[in-house]
């Protein structure tokens, strides 16, 4: 006996009490996971079905013309409500409908009465409770059904946004294999011969690697660092290319600024991937970066062929600029022909 | 017995260099004929030296590894293939399992030995078919993008000549002669820098020194055993096909 009890005290009665959700959101997350539109299915099904039943209930109403008209205008008024609690579920908002609901009718009820139709309205009372439950049970079920819907939207939302900001981390953290095992090539001869310059290749190359292997473990980093890492970048591919390859980094050292990390390394990787190898002669890439007001500008130049016709975002680019959308929505990154070469440019 | 041949060809210079001292290591006999810097270079070394065996380095300038290894496979007597890379692109699982080996940057003595002695073993058989990697290397070679203008200097002016209207490139001593439909220019680029620009289908090279537009062709005929000659469209001039080369007119 105690457990049927127990159990029964146990049970949601704040349901009773204050029907609807628990949960409220925000203007921001109904913006983002809420703006799905009202299913029009709902207004047609209402409609016909309640024209059925009028039809079939029309001879023997008691309120003869009054029924199709009061019938109808009802239904439009508990579907814009139903509207009404999809666009904001909030038991607040269900409440004082429902509260609103009972009060008109309990109102019209009484006046009905003392204006002599006692038994019209005692004969149609089952009916009204009847189709009033109805309705304030559609509004509670369709408001819970709402917070359900919109609450799981968000948690999928967040999944996605957690997977993505995961692998942009990762690719930018990826290190060029290519790179990787070229520089080591390289450093394995120079060893080999005792090269003198196998040391300062080995110190550029730790630097460099230093500098990028915890890169995912930031969302942010000083300019200063990322341009540390694209001067030791550059520094090795110096080593490597030789006459090929020549520079300039004109980034001053009160220009300061937070940037996503590996963003203008990216950069130049692509200067020097399409700028600096494709060119029997080599190349040069110039880096310079200045502050106007509150905006920094930062350009990545080469001297090579420019942009290829009909030439589309790469992985690393596309990659890039989601990092730089993440990072700061107001940032613009742009490429163009430089004449000689392709400048990028990059405004944060 | 004459040495057998080889080229290296490699855009930088540590592992070109590697790569010559591990060949001397593994392999003394082998005579190294040319260290070519760039894939333009390495095509033409190619075809001035013939080697018997070409090592490739696959990201060069110019032409990359891919398309060298392609217009060679096209030669009357293609030498035998090994590309060197720094990275296991995907396109080598093919190589592996085709006729022609590749090695790791940097290089290790023990796999380069491995890919030596199949050479030895491949430099016995007779020469191979090479149809099949041709089809292979045509589908991994990107399309190069359109050809910019020829832009040759006439006193002082600039003439623009759109490369469809070429009909021969000819390599002079210090210049490149173009023969196009609205008469002759010269301009320094050198030939084998400039038939990386253009497409190789519609300019075929006939000779280490030129390269034809293939629409203008008439005949080609074959004046003894080691000779052949083209006739062109409209014109009078013949213009010799190298032995190398002779294969591109073989009749359907």
């Amino acid at each position: 006996m105690s457990s049927h009890l127990r159990r029964w005290l146990g049970l949601e009665w704040s349901q009773w009490l204050y029907p609807g959700p628990r949960r409220v959101f925000t203007p921001d997350e109904m913006a983002k996971a809420g703006s799905q539109p009202w299913p029009a299915g709902i207004d047609e099904y209402a409609y016909v079905n309640l024209i059925i039943v009028l039809a079939v209930y029309t001879h023997e109403s008691r309120f003869g013309p009054y029924l199709w008209p009061v019938g109808l205008g009802l239904c439009w008024g508990a579907l814009a409500m139903a509207r009404s609690l999809w666009r904001s579920p909030t038991s607040k908002r269900l409440n004082v409908a429902c509260w609103g609901v009972g009060l008109v009718l309990g109102t019209g009820a009484v006046v009905l009465v003392k204006q002599g139709w006692r038994d019209d309205v005692q004969a149609s009372l089952p009916v009204m409770l009847a189709v009033m439950t109805a309705v304030l049970s559609g509004w509670w079920v369709l408001t819970i059904y709402r917070v359900d819907q919109i609450e799981s939207r968000l948690r999928e939302l967040a999944d996605q946004e957690a997977a993505l900001r995961l692998s942009t981390r990762l690719a930018a953290a990826q290190i060029q294999p290519h790179f990787l095992f070229n520089t080591l090539a390289s450093l394995q001869h120079w060893v080999d011969t005792g090269d003198q310059r196998a040391a300062p290749l080995l110190r550029d190359f730790t630097a460099y690697l230093r500098a990028t292997l915890p890169m995912f473990e930031r969302e942010l980093q000083p300019l200063a660092d990322e341009i540390e890492m694209v001067r030791r970048y550059l520094a090795i591919m110096q080593a490597r290319l030789g006459a090929r390859l020549s520079f300039g980094i004109d980034v001053p050292a009160d220009v300061e600024a937070q940037v996503p990390p590996g963003l203008v390394l990216t950069l130049v990787e692509n200067a020097i991937a399409h700028g600096i190898e494709p060119q029997l002669g080599g190349g040069r890439i110039d880096i310079a970066a200045r502050r106007d007001g509150g905006r920094l500008t930062l350009t990545v130049r080469d001297d090579g062929p420019g942009l290829a016709p009909g030439w589309a975002d790469g992985v690393g680019l596309a990659n890039t600029r989601r990092r730089l959308a993440q990072a700061c929505p107001t940032g613009t990154l742009t490429l163009a022909d430089a004449a000689p070469g392709c400048i990028a440019t990059l405004t944060l | 017995m004459t040495p057998i041949t080889a080229l290296i060809a490699d855009d930088e210079e540590a592992p070109r260099e590697q790569l010559r001292a591990a060949l001397g290591r593994l392999w003394p006999e082998l005579k190294l004929v040319a260290a070519s810097t760039n894939g333009a270079e390495a095509w033409d070394d190619c075809l001035a030296f013939e080697p018997a065996i070409a090592f490739l380095d696959i990201r060069m300038p110019g032409l990359t590894g891919l398309e060298v290894a392609r217009r060679l496979s096209a030669l009357a007597a293609p030498p035998l293939i090994v590309f060197v890379t720094a990275y296991d692109d995907h396109a080598l699982a093919a190589f592996d399992a085709g006729a022609v080996d590749y090695v790791l940057k940097p290089i290790d003595d023990e796999r380069l030995a491995q890919a030596l002695a199949k050479l030895r073993a491949r430099l016995a058989q007779p020469t191979p078919d090479t149809t099949a990697l041709q089809r292979l290397l045509a589908g991994l070679v990107q399309a190069r993008p359109v050809a910019r203008p020829i832009q040759a200097s006439i006193g002082r002016e600039v003439q623009l000549i759109p490369p469809e209207d070429v009909i021969y490139f000819e390599a002079d001593a210090r210049y490149t002669r173009v023969v196009h439909s609205g008469g002759e220019a010269l301009i320094r680029t050198p030939l084998r820098e400039l038939l990386t620009q253009l497409d190789p289908d519609q300019f075929w090279q006939i000779h280490r020194s030129v390269l034809v537009n293939s629409r203008c062709l008439a005949r080609a005929i074959r004046v003894d055993e080691g000779t052949m000659v083209v006739t062109l469209r409209g014109r009078d001039e013949k213009l010799p096909v190298s032995r190398q080369f002779q294969a591109l007119f073989k009749g359907q």
